[in-house]
């Protein structure tokens, strides 16, 4: 066996480091996961909505921060750094300190009585700096671990917080301890740090009010914020009228040693710009920018919104100074307009759309690790190992790598996880602990026997409703052998309690009378498996937000309330059956479709971890679209590493490559798929256990620009004259070329930094040679902004132009392109050798019959559209089937190599495991009474219903109890009342609703 | 002019309780109780709402027959002239003197000394109770008397980790508190009888707005007040019904 560590240390707690984390605990591997707080979740926690979906932020991580918690193989060290590592590649010692919380974690319920007395006002972080906290404090309800901390600069040491304490958790003698952990893979993921505007004093932020930060202006957008969800300016508390956002505020700017460009902002500021419209109706926003880089699936369908259906205002300027109305606070912007005149606007309020600056401890922390940060700040990585810091086992996701926003980060952290684990994949299960339960006892035949527990919540509840009357009721339902009160029913403690009274009395339901079965039922259900009953036979009432909240001064009704719900969750406890959750067996082979970079590294991710690979092409050699790419602007080379990988993939005996083949035809389900390959010589039945669809994009033939005329070429085809000889004297370059316009509304995210590199490549072979980029936006977001530059100083012109008024090319007497100056607004005629085309990236033309066979949706634009646009990049909502680079949308080659690998993590969570268990509260068909109608597969999301023919003839529907989520959409469409849902049968909800209506006695 | 009225309370231990003063002109009544100690800062506002002054005379420090609860109301009585002084009262109008029936004549002393400035202050006028309520409200609620309670050891014994906060750290603390917590009651008491905005608010209470807004954020976090519509661009605030 070998000497690696199969556990991995991820420094960041945030949604990177959380789905890295997540990852490596699914395949096999032990996770520590740090964070500088006192809980995780970073900066998303803080976020109100997220673009483009506008989902709420912290309602979808929410259930990432819970996973986390809870996962038996991750242990979350919060408060903590790490100061040192030792060792090497697959066998590190890190140490790490663990600051003081001077709270016990295993004693403290987060119940925040303590937080409540704290006499010491400190300031709230979670909130900006706009509400106070005190000096010992949980950050934010939701927070996991939910434990307080005791903010040592902050406390006076008055011992309050101890007197109050009921659960005795607080430990002021306990100091900051070091610790060593070995582990065999390390991933930073340390985020970033918002750039701090003080140092801009012309926009005036610290000195004027209403001048506020675009992270201070999601927590004012936020419903939990302080002004709870209503823009308020913070000068007077009014309304505002109007609110401008400043963008590019420490991005892109020199002066302040951010050269390059955020990525995140543009989208945003859009986004917060509609969002405060629609929480305050009438306000207007108007958004200051340079270059509206909306580069992302679908951004510029957000961007037409906003503009079109919000009425946000754009004004294409950078703002250079603000000054405030001494007698209103209002804000005064001033800017020059389209026609070079200089303006000043009033606005109500102002948001400086800030930057992304590398971690404030990222020197720290390269000093720990002994890794090399670039010239930024961030972690330096190269474009074909985007992952890799410069120090082997070390690995590298989200901001700290680059700026990039969520599902780049989720992306790219999942592919950090398949980097980590393929070094340490020997001792893959070494170091995680399986859950062994006594076996569970038979409770059929057995009348009812309820054991009921309330919960005080500390004062939570207690302090509205009256537990003590709510015991003394439920002791007077039918079947209930047993009711008591806790203080904290969800402690350590408590459970230990609840396994005792269930085998003193025999209980055989159980109820808990509470708070939300989202983030406590699987805690609960795991105490009854250990007592030796089936998890099922567990129900919850959410006394705490649905009485002691919303009640909160109106005890006697949150009491009554209370009963109620008891009440009710008894009567659906007296019908619960026991249920067994499915188990299936995996396959622990891949189907990865599409040989291009993403499919290749997709595939050598997992064949590299020891699981068997089919990759499938259907041109004869490997390679996609980077046989095309023969020059990137670092000094890679992108036809050396396509070798490379070309002969890796050769070598190794784990992937079996099939040329000029297709898919032919897809059956199974997650863990069991069977799918027919074929080529014109043979055809080929494999089993596997999931799909990566990898199947890459097109460049668009363009109609437009004269393209087919001599000189007129697609940036690719100038690429390969390039490396050819061609030494053009002039050369005028058109972006958006088939992109963003009115058939394809979406944005091809590479051509503008493509221009760039070839524009510095004509530069390179001949530098006097005219060179122009007539462009709408330039996207050169991150550090690509930095090749923008570059050209700009070679002396590259760039020139704007409208769709109103787009570039006119003539081939009369010698190629010309007419286009209007926007600086001098008069046209501009430029004669040049080459017309270079900025051609559109495409998606491939069969995508629609591969998502037909695998039973996943496509975007509008022709894409693959993943299960979340957000937290689940690289899945689909059909379970086992996962999507990497073009075919995910336009991007650049780090970025596909990001998703691949991610892809492939996300895949090896699947193939690492002999078996999956999947949900137990399915639906079940009654196929005496199914007529056969077929409605209920046409319903269902999850594609979990197939029809059968029974012995006897009849065809009925049959529920896949693997792929069945129990939704119960089918029960409630079912024409013949043919399926029911376990666990929520018609019988169980119809005596919930009965005994709601029941009057007490 | 109606004479001036004065509560004069004092302990068992220091005097008799037979005053003559100098000055006839002041209406004093006197109550005696066990230990000055007992003289909670609410009560104290209580008597503002009738008198225009408070004398409180207790036993020298290091003679308490209750070893420290002269101390104790010493510090409250250095609170409670902070909570004076927010609230637009002469902190004068409240003393603690110190005397003792083994020194004849000093409860005497402490009363005329107490008066020679009081009769100067006139009588107590107050635009509004509100104030006062709020001031008193301040030293009702728990986070203000955690902070005089706990001054003591932490000024002297040692806190929780062992550790003596110097006599200006205490106050630095505690005088934030004090003046966010004294503006917090009585924008809270105001809001019990009408609906206002921010801006309103901050023309009644004589801060800025941008401060108002803060207290509103927290009040509004501690469920004591609600939104209650809107004029204009304005939101308007109430108390929660009740609180």
């Amino acid at each position: 066996m070998s000497n690696k560590v199969g556990s991995v240390l991820v420094v960041g707690g945030g949604i990177a480091g959380i789905q890295a984390g997540l990852d490596l605990a699914d395949s096999g591997f032990k996770v520590y996961l740090l964070d500088k707080e006192p809980s995780i979740g970073g900066v998303m926690t803080q976020l109100d909505k997220t673009f483009p979906t506008n989902d709420c932020a912290m309602c979808i991580l929410s259930p990432k921060l819970v996973g986390a918690g809870r996962h038996a193989n991750i242990e979350l060290m919060t408060y903590s750094e790490l100061v040192d590592l030792k060792g090497e590649e697959g066998n590190f010692t890190a140490v790490i300190k663990r600051k003081a919380k001077r709270v016990d974690p295993e004693a403290c319920t987060g119940c925040g009585d303590c937080t409540k007395k704290c006499p010491v006002a400190a300031i709230d972080d979670y909130n900006t700096g706009l509400s106070d906290r005190n000096s010992v404090y949980i950050k934010f309800p939701q927070a996991v671990p939910l434990i307080a901390t005791i903010d040592k600069d902050k406390c006076i040491g008055c011992g309050i917080c101890e007197e109050v304490c009921k659960p005795n958790a607080i430990r002021y003698s306990e100091e900051d301890v070091q610790v060593e952990l070995e582990v065999g893979s390390v991933i930073l993921s340390p985020g970033f740090e918002a750039f701090d505007p003080t140092v801009l004093s012309e926009y005036g932020y610290g000195r004027y009010p209403n001048v506020v930060t675009s992270m201070e202006f999601e927590r004012i957008l936020s419903a939990t914020g302080p002004y709870r969800g209503t823009v308020l300016k913070p000068s007077d508390g009014d309304m505002p009228k109007k609110v401008a956002f400043l963008q590019c505020i420490g991005s892109r700017d020199e002066r302040v040693g951010n050269p390059y460009c955020s990525g995140v902002c543009c989208m945003y500021a859009m986004k917060e710009a509609v969002i405060a419209q629609e929480h305050n109706p009438g306000l207007e926003s108007t958004i200051f920018y340079m270059d509206m880089r909306a580069f992302g699936k679908e951004f510029d369908d957000y961007y037409t919104r906003a503009e079109e259906e919000h009425k946000v205002k754009f004004i294409r300027s950078r703002v250079a100074s603000t000054r405030q109305d001494p007698e209103t606070r209002d804000v005064l912007v001033s800017y020059t307009d389209d026609d070079g005149e200089i303006k000043e606007d009033s606005f109500d309020m102002v948001v400086l759309s800030v930057g992304l600056n590398a971690p404030t401890d990222s020197g720290d922390l390269a000093d720990a690790t002994g890794i090399d940060l670039n010239k930024y700040g961030f972690a330096d990585t190269t474009l074909f190992n985007p992952i890799r810091t410069t120090r082997p086992g070390v690995f590298v996701c989200g901001a700290f790598q680059g700026p990039k926003d969520i599902p780049d980060s989720v992306a790219q952290a999942s592919g950090a996880a398949a980097k980590a684990a393929k070094e340490i994949a020997p001792a893959r299960g070494t170091l995680v602990t399986k859950v062994v339960h006594p076996e569970e006892r038979d409770v059929s035949g057995e009348e009812p026997r309820i054991g009921v527990f309330v919960c005080h919540c500390g004062v939570n509840i207690g302090g509205v409703v009256g537990v003590p009357s709510v015991v003394d009721y439920a002791k007077t339902l039918p079947n209930v052998v047993f009711a008591d009160e806790n203080l904290y029913t969800c402690s350590q403690d408590t459970q230990e309690i609840i396994k005792e009274i269930i085998l003193e009395h025999n209980l055989n339901r159980i109820v808990v009378a509470s708070c939300t079965p989202r983030t406590h039922e699987p805690m609960f259900r795991s105490t009854l498996k250990e007592a030796g009953l089936n998890e099922y036979l567990f129900e919850m009432a959410n006394i705490r937000d649905q009485c002691s909240w919303v009640h909160m001064h109106e005890h006697d009704k949150a009491t009554d309330k209370s009963m109620d719900l008891v009440r009710m969750a008894i009567a659906k406890a007296r019908l619960l059956e026991p249920l067994v959750n499915p188990i299936i067996k995996t396959t622990p082979v891949a189907l990865v479709i599409g040989g291009g970079l993403s499919g290749m590294t997709s595939a050598l991710e997992i064949s590299e971890q020891g699981y068997d690979v089919h990759l499938v092409e259907k041109e004869s050699e490997l390679g996609g679209n980077l046989k095309h790419i023969k020059y990137v602007p670092t000094d890679e080379d992108p036809q050396a590493e396509l070798a490379r990988l070309v002969k890796k993939i050769d070598a190794d005996p784990h992937v079996t490559v099939y040329l000029n083949t297709q898919v032919a035809e897809v059956d199974g389900y997650i863990g069991n798929f069977e799918s027919t390959l074929v080529s014109v010589e043979k055809e080929d039945t494999i089993k596997h256990g999931v799909t990566v669809l990898a199947v890459g994009g097109k460049e668009y033939k363009p109609t437009e620009y004269s393209y087919g005329s001599e000189g007129v070429m697609t940036q690719f085809e100038l690429e390969d004259k390039l490396v050819n000889g061609y030494k053009p004297e002039s050369v005028v370059m058109i972006q958006c070329v088939g992109s963003r316009c009115e058939e394809r509304t979406y944005c091809s995210r590479v051509c503008c930094t493509g221009a760039v590199n070839n524009a510095l490549k004509v530069k390179e072979v001949n530098p006097k040679a005219d060179v122009y980029v007539l462009y709408k936006d330039m996207r050169t977001y991150g550090f690509k902004e930095d090749y923008y530059r570059d050209a700009s100083e070679k002396g590259v012109i760039f020139i704007r132009y409208d769709d109103e008024d787009k570039p006119v090319v003539s081939t009369e007497g010698g190629l010309s392109i007419t286009v209007t100056d926007p600086v001098l607004n008069e046209k501009v005629k430029l004669p040049a050798d080459s017309v270079v085309l900025a051609a559109a990236i495409l998606p491939q033309e069969d995508n629609l019959k591969l998502a037909g066979m695998f039973k996943v949706p496509l975007s509008k634009d022709g894409f693959f559209l993943e299960k979340h646009m957000k937290l689940s990049p690289l899945d689909f909502a059909t379970a086992g089937v996962f999507l990497a680079g073009l075919a995910h949308g336009p991007k650049t080659l780090d970025e596909c190599i990001s998703q691949a690998s991610g892809a492939a993590a996300r895949a090896l969570t699947i193939l690492s495991q002999p078996t999956i268990e999947a949900e137990g509260a399915i639906a079940v068909v009654n196929e005496d009474k199914c007529s056969g109608c077929k409605m209920c597969s046409s319903v269902c999301e999850f594609n979990a219903i197939e029809m059968i023919e029974r012995e006897d003839g009849k065809e009925v529907s049959h529920v896949i109890p693997e792929v069945c989520k129990g939704c119960g959409v089918c029960v409630a469409t079912c024409p013949s009342a043919a399926i029911n849902a376990s666990h929520f049968g018609d019988d169980v909800i119809l005596s919930q609703v009965r005994a709601a209506l029941e009057v007490k006695a | 002019m109606s004479k001036q009225k004065l509560l004069l309370i004092h302990c068992d231990w220091s005097t008799e309780g037979e005053f003559k003063p100098k000055k006839p002109d002041v209406d004093i009544n006197s109550i005696s109780i066990k230990c000055v100690g007992r003289v909670d800062p609410v009560l104290v506002f209580e008597s503002f709402m009738e008198y225009d002054g408070v004398l409180l005379i207790g036993c020298p420090i290091g003679d308490c027959h209750f070893i420290e609860g002269n101390i104790q109301t010493e510090l409250k009585v250095k609170m409670i002239h902070r909570l004076m002084d927010l609230a637009g009262m002469e902190p004068a109008r409240l003393a603690i003197k110190w005397a003792s029936p083994a020194n004849e004549g000093s409860a005497m002393k402490a009363l005329d000394d107490y008066l020679d400035g009081f009769v100067g202050l006139g009588e107590l006028k107050l635009d509004s109770k509100d104030k006062l309520n709020a001031a008193k409200l301040t030293m009702k609620k728990f986070r203000m008397r955690a902070f005089v309670g706990k001054e003591l050891m932490l000024t002297e014994k040692g806190n929780v980790y062992g550790e003596k906060l110097s006599q200006d750290e205490y106050d630095e603390v505690a005088d934030e508190a004090l003046e966010l917590e004294f503006y917090r009651n009585w924008v809270h008491m105001i809001l019990k009888t009408e609906s206002l905005s921010v801006k309103q608010l901050a023309k009644r209470v004589g801060l800025d707005t941008k401060d108002v807004l803060g207290h509103i954020v927290m009040l509004n976090d501690r469920g004591l007040i609600q939104r209650d519509g809107v004029d204009g661009m304005s939101p308007l605030y109430v108390a929660m019904e009740g609180q």
